[in-house]
């Protein structure tokens, strides 16, 4: 990954990179207008006592993950040209944020989950977020950028750390990398003090009073994109451009919908048979 | 790109995460002002294991 790529960029790639732009603005901006001056359409929760939640500290604080991403994506660009970078982004942005903004949305609607089946009947909510300045859909916009550089940071340590191991060892030490560091991101960013999200659910398995499907969907969401972002040459080359890019993200929904089904597949019996709830914990956090 | 025009660039996504790990999990650990939260930090040492085994290995590659 540390090669500098000077490729031409193909009209095909072009195109490709444009739409992915293109698709993240159309979900940007609308969202971001109807989340701030008409959040009643989006069933805003209200933003009471939560810190740093004025629009001014909200864009302040999403400076940081916005140079973080910034700093990526210029590397990411750099080394393996505009269109994969741009297939980075636009693939771990609308991956992640699909799969966050599914679980928001069920939990907004708990009676989607109670339909799924009778376990999950006493099912509240699953989380919701509370500050950013831009949104998609339910989830702020830095939220997403995140994920980005996250995943793709943790892909460029797999693969400076394992060069000569199959994707499937690179993909889980990345996914073990990102768990890692939401286990203490997690706990302190939803502490008192800061509230960047709150948690609603009843799950019964919890470590550190963060449900245990949190922890597992961060592993899987940057092992499984890595799984797919090295699969992508592999499809351009063999469907041309287009096909591959179609390809590349109705793999990335598959996994999505894989993931969904697990953890549906996981929460029927851990609600039914683990009861009193577990909640793994160091000093009581 | 030749091992001297590299500089801090190969470095970047190392320097990236870092720095949002000290921001989003150090820092605003600290700011809680609640001890716990930072006794529970050894939880992400592997992630910082993970960043300064890359960093070595990346600046033991251009030292060759």
């Amino acid at each position: 990954m540390a090669e500098v790529l000077e490729q031409p960029l193909l009209p095909a790639e072009r195109t490709a990179a444009w739409l992915i732009a293109a698709a993240m603005a159309v979900v940007l901006i609308p969202s971001t207008i109807l989340h701030h001056f008409f959040p009643a359409l989006m069933k805003v929760p209200s933003l009471a006592g939560v810190p740093y939640s004025t629009p001014g500290w909200a864009f302040a604080l999403d400076l940081i993950p916005l140079a973080a991403g910034a700093v990526c994506f210029w590397h990411a660009r750099v080394t393996l040209g505009w269109y994969k970078a741009m297939m980075f982004l636009g693939g771990s942005f609308f991956f992640t944020g699909l799969a966050e903004n599914v679980w928001i949305y069920l939990g907004k609607n708990p009676q989607l989950l109670a339909a799924m089946s009778g376990e999950f009947s006493s099912v509240p909510g699953t989380y919701y977020f509370t500050r950013g300045f831009f949104w998609w859909g339910d989830m702020p916009a830095t939220i997403c950028l995140a994920w980005f550089f996250i995943a793709y940071a943790c892909v460029y340590i797999q693969d400076v750390l394992l060069p000569r191991c199959g994707i499937w060892t690179r993909a889980a030490l990345g996914g073990l990398l990102a768990l890692s560091l939401d286990l203490w991101l997690d706990p302190v960013q939803v502490s008192p003090a800061w509230q960047s999200w709150r948690w609603v659910t009843n799950e019964s398995l919890k470590v550190f009073s963060i449900p245990l499907t949190n922890f597992a969907a961060w592993f899987l969401l940057i092992f499984l994109f890595a799984v797919a972002f090295e699969k992508l040459p592999r499809l351009t080359a063999r469907r041309g451009v287009a096909g591959g890019t179609a390809l590349f993200f109705l793999l990335l929904l598959g996994f999505k919908a894989a993931i969904l089904a697990s953890f549906v597949a996981y929460g029927i019996p851990a609600m039914k048979y683990v009861s009193p709830p577990v909640n793994l914990t160091l000093w009581g956090i | 790109m030749k091992d001297k025009d590299r500089g801090l660039f190969v470095y970047l996504p190392i320097i990236a995460l870092f720095g949002y790990w000290l921001y989003a999990c150090v820092i605003c650990a600290f700011l809680t002002l609640d001890p716990r939260m930072l006794k529970i930090a050894f939880v992400s040492l592997p992630v910082v294991l993970g960043m300064a085994l890359g960093a070595l290995k990346l600046a033991r590659s251009a030292g060759r």
